[in-house]
């Protein structure tokens, strides 16, 4: 092989190294952005969560007919008929995974 | 050629540490992917969750379910005039304090029980004092200031005179006095349980923090400017106050008090024969044996 041949072989390899290099730093930074904007997303969505909680201990809600509100579901069982005791349930899901969920009693409006 | 550009001094360390970078930045990223927030996320979830439960556990046992699902056993008890209810999860205590709430429009209803309240009060605080072993009886005017808690460990009774206690800046655990006379207490301090009978007026000023009252006078209480008070206020003339240094729920048997608080939520203390315990305020986990107050 000669000078030149080396040559180009040795940039070629080169450019290889750094496009894989440049390609991994690329995705690290991509995944770290992403995933700090999801945290931050999941974190806001878990206390919005626990705030819709709250409200409802402060404020009881109606026993029947109480809607979900993005971004979280929310399930709802009457303890006991007769009773203004409700069991509500709050979950957040990402995809198919769940990724929390909040439950407590809280008294109802009949 | 090639031999010569890779096994030259220094080439193979360097392409030793460009995979590393390679592999370092392809694993923190599938380590991000793979969820590794979840722990704080899992945290915060399960801090809020005990709480959540054992207030979901106190809640129930106020309307008369003893074990629902899994949640623990919550036992009642009562803290100077309120119910008191405590349950433990993973040795954390949660508690919470119940009175008896009572709608405004029920107030008018509710005079003539105020006044059978008082007098059985009237009775059951005079015959305490007649029973009661004063660990201390003085005659005549009594005047303290500067007294350590310790001295008020036990009850002290006044007769024919009365009593004044001058605080500064002491903190008492119990003070329980039964006074033939009128009581001043003043300064500037701490009472966490304060059980008072005055066949007089009774007088409570300066910059005082009373955790847990229960006050009786047969004339006339008086709660004056930046006294912070909580408990119950029993007395057969007018109490007079301050709206802002009071703190709820504090029970006054004065017309005039529900009347001004017609908007409000009242509460009404244990023994006032009202049904249905209402929780006032949540007293969040501490471990098992520290002082909640």
């Amino acid at each position: 092989m000669n000078k030149r041949g080396a040559f180009l072989l040795e940039a070629i390899i080169s450019i290889l190294i750094f496009t894989i290099l440049s390609t991994a730093l690329f995705y690290f930074i991509e995944t770290y952005i992403r995933m700090q904007t999801f945290e931050k997303k999941s974190i806001e969505a878990f206390r919005q969560s626990s705030s819709f909680i709250e409200k409802h201990i402060k404020k009881p809600p109606p026993c029947f007919g109480l809607l979900s509100e993005r971004p979280f579901q929310i399930e709802t069982k009457i303890i006991q008929k007769g009773i203004p005791l409700m069991h509500l349930k709050v979950k957040f899901f990402e995809g198919e995974r769940l990724l929390f969920k909040l439950e407590r009693i809280v008294e109802c409006v009949e | 050629m090639i031999d010569k550009c890779f096994y030259k001094k220094g080439s193979s360390l360097t392409f030793v540490f460009i995979i590393f970078l390679v592999l370092f930045f392809y694993c923190s990223a599938l380590w991000s992917v793979s969820g590794s927030f979840i722990p704080k996320l899992k945290e915060y979830e399960i801090k809020i969750q005990k709480r959540y439960t054992a207030e979901s556990a106190i809640l129930l046992k106020t309307y008369g379910y003893d074990s629902y699902k899994s949640y623990p056993i919550v036992q009642e008890d009562t803290l100077d005039a309120w119910l008191l209810y405590s349950t433990e999860i993973d040795s954390e205590i949660y508690k919470a304090l119940a009175g008896f709430f009572v709608r405004p429009m029920d107030i008018s209803f509710l005079k003539e029980k105020i006044k059978d309240f008082q007098k059985k009060k009237d009775f059951e605080k005079q015959n305490e004092w007649k029973q009661s072993s004063c660990a201390d009886t003085l005659y005549g005017n009594t005047f303290f200031y500067r007294l350590k808690g310790s001295e008020f460990l036990q009850s002290l009774c006044v007769q024919n005179g009365d009593l004044r206690i001058y605080l500064q800046q002491e903190s008492i655990p119990h003070l329980k006095a039964y006074v033939n006379g009128d009581v001043f207490i003043e300064g500037d301090g701490v009472i966490d349980s304060l059980d008072l009978y005055s066949t007089g007026r009774a007088e409570i000023s300066g910059k005082l923090c009373i955790k847990g009252a229960s006050i009786y006078s047969i004339q006339k209480v008086e709660v004056k400017n930046n006294v912070w008070i909580r408990g119950v206020v029993l007395s057969k003339d007018t109490v007079i106050y301050e709206e802002t240094s009071l703190a709820k729920p504090l029970f006054i048997n004065s017309y005039e008090f529900f009347e001004n608080h017609s908007k409000d939520t009242l509460f009404f203390p244990v023994g006032f024969g009202l049904e249905k315990a209402r929780i006032f305020e949540w007293q969040y986990a501490k471990t098992k044996g520290m002082d909640l107050k």
